[in-house]
């Protein structure tokens, strides 16, 4: 592969194991992205059901694994960039609104509410469709769809456990005292 | 060979990533080490200003000030039984849609952030910094506590570790003073 193919086959691994992260975790936790989104939505949120919710994590999950795949990599690229483009908004919206609801997103099981990080995240992912579309045109060979799959893995594995980096360090914390204080 | 290996190893990974999302979702759900600290214990906390009625409300504890009667849970960011507290709270609905909140913490940033961490649809609350106001106007510097009040007179503060207790107490003390 060329250097920009190899930088393309980089860059949309990081992608769809963003995605991958995303999707997998919205799947079996649909319930917080529903709340959050009833927060920013108010009455007009009755739409927003765990089933919309799912549907959103089987298009990132389809468009991961698009990403992974030479020639349809272009379409995954395309509709990375849509959802980052939903993804960046949903945080602006957040931010303007000041929510506070954890949200869930991107696998995190933290507290962290709609805002700055979505918008950062979602316009990374509309810049890997811009390269994808626009810069990176070049064909890549055989080793693309091998190259990112392997680094998709990895880069997943690494969100995953910096997005569960408070579960792991409580499961490896050492057993507390039980007491039965009652103060600040 | 390698794509075979590599779509094999993201399955993989993609596998971990479901397992921890459903053992975070399992760990929200069961709570944490903290619910062994939880007892029936509810005791009166002796140095609240029974009696004492705010001179002004906060705008989300309002319904408090009007109601005839209410339970005000006084949690802290920083205290462990607060954040089982809080788990108490997350996994019963109607009891946050009964109770009201209150969110004493050092900034309202850390306060927003120890709300978000739990499920709180339909909990009333306010964040007090410092805990300035009810510190202030109820003389209560400690937490978790909960205030029973009677249109927005302080009848009792209780010290607990578990909200069913306290819902218990307050009831029975309400039904007493009826």
């Amino acid at each position: 592969m060329t250097t920009t193919g190899w930088v393309e086959a980089v860059i949309n691994s990081l992608a769809a194991a963003l995605l991958l992260n995303a999707g997998l975790h919205k799947v079996v936790v649909p319930g917080r992205l529903r709340e959050a989104l009833g927060e920013l939505l108010g009455r007009r949120s009755n739409f927003v059901s765990h089933s919309l919710v799912r549907t959103l994590a089987g298009l990132e999950i389809v468009s991961a694994l698009a990403l992974t795949v030479a020639p349809v990599r272009m379409y995954g690229a395309v509709a990375a960039g849509v959802l980052g483009l939903v993804f960046a908004a949903a945080g602006l919206a957040g931010r303007l609104r000041r929510s506070t609801l954890s949200c869930g997103c991107l696998g995190g099981s933290g507290g962290r509410a709609l805002g700055m990080f979505n918008i950062v995240v979602g316009l990374a992912l509309a810049g890997v469709a811009v390269l994808n579309t626009g810069v990176a045109s070049s064909q890549v060979d055989d080793g693309y769809a091998g190259a990112v799959t392997l680094w998709a893995a990895f880069f997943a594995l690494m969100f995953c456990g910096w997005a569960n980096r408070r579960l792991i360090h409580d499961v490896f914390r050492a057993p507390v005292q039980v007491g039965s204080e009652m103060g600040k | 060979m390698i794509i075979v290996f590599g779509f094999v190893l993201l399955v993989l990974a993609g596998a971990l990533v479901l397992l921890f999302a459903m053992f975070g979702e399992l760990a929200s759900r069961v709570g944490t080490h903290t619910e062994s600290l939880r007892n029936d214990r509810v005791e009166p906390l002796e140095d609240a200003t029974l009696g004492a009625v705010p001179g002004n409300w906060p705008a989300e504890l309002a319904e408090v000030a009007d109601a005839e009667h209410a339970l005000l849970i006084v949690v802290s960011s920083s205290c462990r039984n607060c954040a089982d507290v809080m788990s108490q709270l997350s996994a019963d609905a109607a009891t946050r849609a009964d109770v009201f909140v209150l969110v004493s913490c050092p900034t309202a940033r850390a306060g927003r952030e120890f709300v978000a961490a739990y499920e709180t649809s339909g909990l009333r609350y306010h964040i007090d910094e410092y805990g300035s106001w009810v510190g202030t106007e109820f003389n209560v510097h400690v937490s978790p506590v909960g205030l029973v009040l009677r249109d927005g007179r302080l009848d009792s503060a209780l010290m607990f570790t578990s909200v069913a207790a306290l819902r218990a107490e307050a009831g029975q003390l309400v039904g007493h003073s009826s």
